[in-house]
């Protein structure tokens, strides 16, 4: 077939078209070549460079925390109705507002309640929401454990182990991400988070736990807490002692506890090494028996 | 669309996307052909569509995806995933992920020198609804669900040519054909070990195809009488639906490697084939001495016919295989090869060919908020290259898209474009086939959000 001069061949249009296509493929992976690697050292390489980046917490993050640690907070006294004592509520309050002020999350306000529970446990839901069970209350000598176990749970709130580990954060008010809301059919995404986070946040407290290096560092900060607010360091690591013998002797007790937590005797033996780094290991300060007893016992 | 009247004539109304005055023989010889040919010359022919039982990537599906060539069965780890490889959605992690597409996809086919000197062309565009996916974790897995448009077709071609002799003619050619392909469907996918997973997706398949095609043929002697008129209209309907199961596996081999592979097939449950003609003849295509090669009806001839079936058309088992290999969060590259088994199509009357594509595609970030993709991807004809009712045209495609992510959201704009050339038969298969060149674009916006 005759061809006009200047009209182009649709094989070959099509041919030059495709290698100028693969001229930019190329060019397209040469910047992936010459790409820094750096920022991504530590990450898998095939996780996504947005999802690394660290994004600063709102003011709007904080208020979902408190709003996601309150449902949290009504479920879990659904489950477990607070001890009718006011002293005993008010005692615990005290104790626990003042290690949390020694803690540096100032920005919560923060409560603390005894469930009426035997089991032996202690909970702490996002936002400044802590709870003790009166089988918990029960195995503590003093009031140094008491504190210990208190700094425990509010380490979990002040190092945003749940907050982290289910990414609580509010929905994004950006223009962008209206737009993609809109366009995605996801405008009821809020709700929906919200509730599914308050679900999980119920699993995480009673199924399945926290990651066991978030339970060790719990131990590590609210040890510290506790020295810092001017308790016997020794408070936490009696207390799991005591915990270790339920776990060999008495294991219902402590059914949840030794579900969502590293053994005890791991955790004390975790404890012990601190100490001795820290060199707070014969350090004296309070046990408090005395005031413990006049308001638990 | 454009409007005339002619003068000296009969004032005849002309309602038109295309005006063509176009000189006489072989025009009018020509102009029959094609008007017989795409109508269909029997009832047991169909219409002839543009669009596009011929190909398997006319659209490309997804948000990152679609940014990269379509090669994706080797990292699936978003809701597009649920399409290319379901076993790669273990890999969107523990979030809830949600995902739209919408694109504006045009196609255009042009026919070389069918028209005398001149080419015929045919056009496609529409807003399509590409893609929605939606992806969670469960106690065992992954769940997701999706809706899936893999090729959607709306063509409106509204011309009439005019021949400037005596008797002085006008053919008006009026095509609507209107195509669409999707498939809906829940998918799940388990962590086999920490290395494979497994997954499948259940699609509900359904394809809806109308092609109506009206041919009018104007004659006029200038004498003063009614015009000859000549009408013949042709409806071709074929709707299907059945089950198309996906089944998928991901072998993450290194950190940096992974192989992908997902197969295929439908299995037609229901099929309703209609197809009618009605002609009006008069003596306007059909001379006294009987030599034309063509015409749309006989002088005085009036048909009415109507026929119906539900015969099921086979479909092809689709192989895709994948690897991709993962340089940093920042840079990936993934390449696809899949091949699609031979069948025979009872309802077009023929056998499609077995054929195979192709599609190398990456991604990378400028930053942790942009990231460029593109890619490059092969669109081949399951005709036969010995071209003798159906269009054979190997397209060869690139994409490029930039997406910009927000904390919980990313937003993407891209194009895919791909073109090819070969040939085609719209003139009667006596004649020998017409250079064919097509195109086809896409532009796209897609969303999607993790909560």
């Amino acid at each position: 077939m005759t061809r006009a001069r200047g009209e182009r061949n649709p094989a070959r249009f099509a041919g030059s078209w495709a290698w100028r296509g693969l001229a930019g493929f190329l060019a397209l992976c040469l910047m992936g070549v010459l790409a820094p690697a750096a920022a991504e050292e530590e990450s898998s390489p095939r996780d996504r460079l947005h999802m690394l980046a660290e994004d600063p917490r709102t003011e709007a993050d904080l208020q979902a925390e408190i709003r996601v640690g309150r449902e949290v907070a009504a479920r879990i006294l659904a489950r477990d109705p607070l001890v009718e004592d006011p002293e005993l509520q008010r005692y615990v309050n005290l104790v626990g507002s003042a290690v949390a002020a020694h803690g540096d999350r100032s920005e919560l306000s923060w409560y603390f309640a005894v469930t009426d529970s035997d089991e032996v446990n202690a909970y702490a839901a996002p936002g400044g929401y802590v709870f003790v069970t009166r089988g918990a209350l029960k195995e503590m000598r003093d009031e140094a454990e008491l504190a210990g176990v208190l700094a425990h749970e509010i380490a979990h709130i002040t190092r945003r182990h749940i907050v982290d580990a289910l990414d609580i954060r509010a929905p994004e008010d950006s223009p962008l991400a209206g737009i993609t809301r809109f366009f995605g059919g996801a405008t009821e995404v809020a709700r929906v988070a919200f509730s599914e986070a308050v679900d999980q946040v119920m699993d995480v407290l009673f199924e399945d736990g926290l990651r066991r290096e978030d339970e060790l560092d719990a131990d590590h900060h609210g040890l510290m807490l506790a020295v810092r607010t001017g308790y016997d360091p020794a408070g936490l690591p009696r207390y799991l002692a005591r915990l270790a013998e339920f776990e060999e002797d008495d294991k219902d007790a402590v059914e949840t506890v030794a579900r969502t937590h590293p053994p005890a005797s791991e955790r004390l033996e975790a404890l012990e090494r601190l100490m001795e780094e820290q060199g707070i290991d014969g350090l004296e300060q309070p046990a408090r028996e005395e005031r413990f007893a006049r308001h638990v016992r | 669309m454009a409007s005339s009247n002619l003068p000296g004539r009969n004032a005849l109304p002309v309602m038109c996307d295309e005006c063509h005055r176009l000189s006489p023989e072989p025009l009018r010889q020509s102009l029959l052909l094609l008007a017989v040919c795409i109508t269909g010359s029997a009832m047991l022919v169909p219409a002839k569509a543009l669009g596009d039982e011929f190909h398997y990537r006319d659209i490309l599906i997804g948000d990152r995806a679609a940014g990269m060539g379509g090669a994706y069965t080797a990292v699936s780890d978003d809701t597009a995933g649920l399409y290319y490889n379901p076993a790669g959605i273990v890999h969107a992690g523990d979030r809830n992920l949600s995902g739209s597409v919408n694109a504006w996809h045009e196609t255009s086919t042009t026919y070389r020198d069918v028209l005398g000197d001149d080419d015929w062309r045919r056009d496609s565009a529409a807003l399509i609804p590409n893609f929605f996916g939606i992806v969670q974790p469960i106690e065992r897995g992954v769940v997701g669900f999706s809706f899936v448009v893999t090729d959607l077709i709306r063509e409106d071609q509204d011309q009439t040519f005019t021949v400037e002799e005596e008797p002085w003619e006008q053919f008006t050619i009026n095509l609507n054909d209107s195509q669409t392909e999707y498939k809906i469907g829940p998918s799940w996918a388990l962590e086999l070990t920490d290395d494979v997973s497994i997954g499948g997706s259940l699609y509900v398949y359904f394809r809806e195809q109308e092609v109506i095609n009206n041919q009018l043929v104007i004659e006029d002697f200038g004498n003063g009488g009614p015009p000859d008129t000549e009408w013949r209209y042709v409806q071709d309907q074929n709707d299907e639906w059945g089950l198309r199961p996906v089944l998928g596996i991901m072998w993450d081999v290194t950190d940096q490697w992974a192989i992908g592979a997902s197969i295929r097939g439908t299995q037609i449950i229901s099929a309703d084939n209609y197809n009618i003609l009605i002609c009006h003849g008069s003596s306007a295509t059909d001379p006294p001495d009987g030599t034309r090669e063509a015409f749309l009806c006989q002088e005085g001839e009036v048909r009415h016919e109507e026929s119906e079936s539900d015969t099921r058309r086979e479909h092809p088992w689709e192989t895709r295989v994948g690897v991709a290999w993962f340089h940093s969060p920042r840079w990936m590259i993934s390449a696809d090869f899949s091949y699609h088994t031979e069948h025979r199509d009872v309802v077009r009357g023929r056998t499609v060919q077995a054929t195979w594509n192709a599609a190398l595609g990456t991604e990378y970030y400028l930053n942790s908020r942009w990231a460029l993709r593109g890619g490059i991807y092969t669109n081949r004809a399951n005709t036969p290259s010995q071209v003798e009712r159906f269009d054979h045209v190997n397209y060869v495609g690139g994409s490029l898209s930039l997406a910009r992510f927000s904390r919980n959201s990313s937003i993407t704009l891209g194009v895919a474009h791909s073109q090819g050339s070969g040939q085609g038969q719209v003139l009667p298969v006596d004649r020998p086939p017409q250079d064919v060149r097509a195109s086809s674009t896409s532009i796209f916006l897609s969303s999607s959000y993790n909560f």
